[in-house]
């Protein structure tokens, strides 16, 4: 009978099975098929290879039965001492203590030394888990002292003497890093100690002894029993922990183990309440608004949960919890308005308006909170002005409160929003706006005795109605503008304000006022040219703010500054020109130098004092000296210009700039340019020569014969005919 | 931070009025004199201040967060005989 022969399959093939790593496969087609051109030692050499990869898989898949079973059958092809050991280890990982001694006692004969080695260690282990504690001495003394150690330290542990085993295993020391991290989980877990450090790579049973985490432990069904053991102490232990740390407010933990293992409701809600808080302190406020909705009936009952739930609701965005808002605090005020303090009504009050106002009011109403329903409501609607309307603002701007105060930042804001809707308004609704700020704006300017906390919502008010007076055009509500500068002018003084410091929208309305035309600009946004300045803009309000006004804030604020000084002077104030100090940072401008130069002008003008020493002080104030570039550049000009008013003026600065420049510095043109205006005032004036002048004249012949500058030779020529006059 | 509510640093519980805080707040300064006590002294201060001063409340309640006191008592985790696990599974010690 003719046998029918095995089907073959390729060499090549079965070579990339095997590089695939599909050992099982190359095994089966071993079995199954005749390899095309392979020879014998080439095909058991494949065979070999493929079951111990195979074996080895199996085994860090955990199935170590399987593991066995593959070495088993590597076994049947080819003994071999070196695939034995092995199965030693397997055997000890699957718990067959007994198999593993058997086999481990005909391997600690090997020759092999390394093999030996193992074989006597794995040996050792395997006899103590046999339950024979007893150590062999000189089977023991061949292993290197590290491993001597391990077995010592494991066998005290086994015998329950923990402390013995740590001073073995503090002797035992593995070269490898992984085993040093191994041997230092193990400590940890004799000690007791909370882990710590990288547990990634050490023992999966160590690792699930430490932290319960079970992956990668081989599956034995003592592992399994004590996997299931472990398990449910690790999550009581993880519970336990997280409760510890929410009562210690270290962190917020998952409610659901609050819900679960607290079963008393007053103590829930409170530990609910802390989780909460402990939320909104790691920013987590979507988190904490979830949870509080969940719970706010109960956490109603707790007086600080309004503030909590203020808190979170400014941190976040969600509009479908504003209803629940606004009856939880309704139902907060119910419950204890009279346990709280009255502004702390008004600080809900405020918070709810800006959800509903008429709701606010309502509830302000009910809790008679008269002041916040003049700003909010009577305020808002007044038309026209009355002395019972300012009898109540003064009652109420006598005495500060930060609540007013707020209300008042409430007024000025809505006034600023208002503002982009003016120009959609039909002319009715833009007369009575006219009519109602005119109103405010009169009863502002006659306020008396406001406090003075009140300085800043006050000026923010002023700032407000500033910006939105400039919407109208000056000769269409000209009164408007007068009431307004009146007020602004009466506050400023009233509170004692720096000029400087007031807000750019005042100080647009006073150039607008004084130009009897709005400089405030039509367009909102600027033009810009490329993206790049488009972000510089959103990034800067400031940049939005100055495009609001046609005008430069920094020279508005120059020139503020110079009157002020102007005004010390006077008024012989001591340190007139202190002021000047808050241009220090603009020194490089030029027209603080021009600045600088006409309050020169102006207080020799006003021939107060020594003008050599005003001089002095006004220059060092921003330690500016005239040989400073910014002022040889602009000097004659000025000159010139103050010349036409009042040419002592003009002398007197011109003498003062050439004697203060320093003699190594008199060779240059400009300041020969000095020299020459000083001489062409003297003639062109046909004043009385002095010594004085004779010197300046000197200086220059002098200078110019040396240096030969080109531009001067003409004036020189003129010179010496002057000269010899 | 988490602050204690300033309530509870009063110890203020269910049946009180607004009125109730000044008395409470007199008890508690009895109770914790600044000579012996500054720490609970300037506590309690501020406790009171944050209920009775608009400046206060205005400044610091609004952002600030309370903790309210809870005494629960964590049961302790069950101690894992730690031999004993490590009886009954093998693990090689050294790599082979």
């Amino acid at each position: 009978m003719n046998k029918k022969s095995k089907k073959t399959f390729s060499k090549k093939e079965l070579f990339s099975l095997f590089e695939s790593g599909n050992y099982q496969k190359v095994i089966s087609k071993i079995k199954q098929f005749t390899i095309e051109d392979i020879s014998h030692e080439e095909q058991e050499s494949i065979l070999l290879d493929s079951y111990q990869k195979l074996a080895h898989n199996h085994f860090i898949a955990g199935d170590v039965t399987r593991a066995v079973r593959d070495i088993d059958s590597l076994l049947q092809i080819h003994t071999s001492q070196k695939y034995e050991i092995i199965k030693l280890k397997y055997l000890c990982y699957m718990e067959y203590f007994a198999d593993a001694v058997v086999l481990g006692e005909r391997l600690i004969l090997s020759s092999d030394k390394k093999i030996k080695q193992e074989a006597i260690f794995l040996y050792q282990l395997a006899l103590m888990y046999n339950g024979n504690h007893s150590l062999e001495g000189t089977l023991l003394k061949l292993l290197p002292k590290s491993q001597q150690n391990y077995i010592l330290g494991f066998a005290a542990l086994l015998q329950e003497d923990g402390v013995s085993a740590l001073k073995y295993f503090e002797s035992s020391n593995p070269r490898a890093k992984i085993e040093k991290n191994n041997l230092e989980a193990l400590k940890m877990i004799i000690k007791g100690e909370k882990p710590k450090g990288d547990l990634s790579n050490i023992k999966p049973l160590y690792r699930l002894l430490l932290v319960g985490e079970e992956e990668g432990l081989v599956n034995t069904k003592n592992s399994r029993v004590v996997k299931e053991e472990l398990k449910g102490q690790f999550a009581n232990q993880n519970k336990n922990r997280a409760m510890e740390n929410l009562l210690l407010l270290q962190e917020a933990i998952d409610a659901k183990i609050i819900a679960q293992n607290v079963a008393n409701k007053e103590e829930k809600i409170l530990l609910i309440y802390n989780n909460i808080s402990l939320l909104v302190e790691k920013q987590k406020e979507n988190q904490a608004l979830h949870l509080f909705m969940q719970y706010k009936e109960d956490l109603i009952n707790l007086i600080e949960s309004a503030t909590l739930f203020i808190i979170i609701k400014s941190h976040t965005q969600d509009q479908k919890s504003n209803r629940a808002l606004i009856v939880f605090l309704t139902n907060y005020l119910k419950l204890y308005h009279q346990k709280i303090a009255p502004f702390q009504i008004d600080y809900i009050l405020l918070f709810l308006l800006n959800y509903d106002e008429s709701w606010a009011i309502n509830l302000a109403h009910t809790y008679n909170r008269e002041h916040f329903i003049f700003f909010v409501k009577e305020l808002s609607v007044a038309k026209v002005y009355s002395t019972s309307l300012q009898e109540k603002f003064n009652g109420i701007a006598k005495r500060y409160t930060m609540t007013n105060s707020h209300l008042i930042n409430v007024a000025a804001k809505s006034l600023e929003l208002l503002d982009e809707k003016i120009e959609q308004f039909d002319n009715q609704t833009r007369e009575n706006f006219v009519e109602q700020l005119g109103a405010l704006i009169q009863l502002l300017r006659n306020s008396d005795k406001v406090h003075r906390k009140y300085q800043a919502s006050f000026l923010n008010l002023l700032k407000a109605l500033a910006f939105v007076v400039q919407t109208f055009p000056y000769d269409r509500d000209p009164q408007l503008y007068e009431i307004l500068f009146d007020a602004i002018e009466y506050f400023v003084d009233y509170f004692g304000i720096n000029r400087v410091k007031l807000p750019l929208d005042i100080k647009a309305f006073f150039v607008s006022f004084d130009k009897k035309e709005s400089i405030r600009r039509r367009n909102k946004h600027p033009k810009h040219k490329n993206v790049f300045e488009f972000v510089d803009m959103m990034l800067n309000e400031e940049y939005f703010k100055a495009f609001r006004y046609d005008f430069k804030e920094e020279e508005y604020d120059a020139l503020a500054i110079k009157n002020q000084c102007i005004k010390n002077l006077q008024n012989a104030k001591e340190d007139p020109f202190a002021p000047l100090v808050a241009l220090k940072e603009d020194y490089y401008k030029s027209y603080v130098h021009q600045l600088v130069l006409d309050l020169i002008a102006k207080s020799i003008e006003l021939q107060i004092g020594n003008t050599d020493e005003i001089i002095r002080e006004i220059l060092s104030k921003l330690t500016i000296s005239f040989q400073d570039t910014m002022i040889q550049a602009g000097l004659i000009q000025s000159i010139k210009k103050y010349a036409k008013n009042d040419l002592r003026v003009a002398l007197v600065i011109l003498e003062y700039a050439i004697g203060s420049i320093e003699h190594n510095r008199r060779e240059y043109l400009w300041y020969l340019k000095w020299l020459e205006s000083y001489i062409l005032l003297f003639n062109n004036h046909h004043l009385k020569r002095n010594s004085l002048f004779d010197d300046i004249l000197n200086e220059f012949l002098k200078i110019q014969k040396k240096k030969k500058f080109k531009s001067m030779n003409a004036a020189y020529t003129r010179f010496l005919k002057l000269d010899t006059q | 931070m988490i602050k204690k509510s300033p309530y509870e640093m009063l110890g203020l519980k269910d049946n009180f009025t607004f009125e109730d805080i000044k008395k409470a707040y007199r008890q508690k300064i009895r109770e914790n004199p600044p000579e012996q006590n500054p720490q609970a002294f300037s506590e309690i201060s501020d406790a009171y201040d944050i209920l009775t001063n608009e400046e206060y409340f205005f400044k610091d309640a609004p952002k600030e967060l309370y903790a309210l006191a809870v005494d629960i008592k964590v049961d302790e985790s069950p101690k894992r005989e730690t031999s004993r696990y490590l009886k009954n599974i093998f693990e090689v010690p050294f790599q082979i």
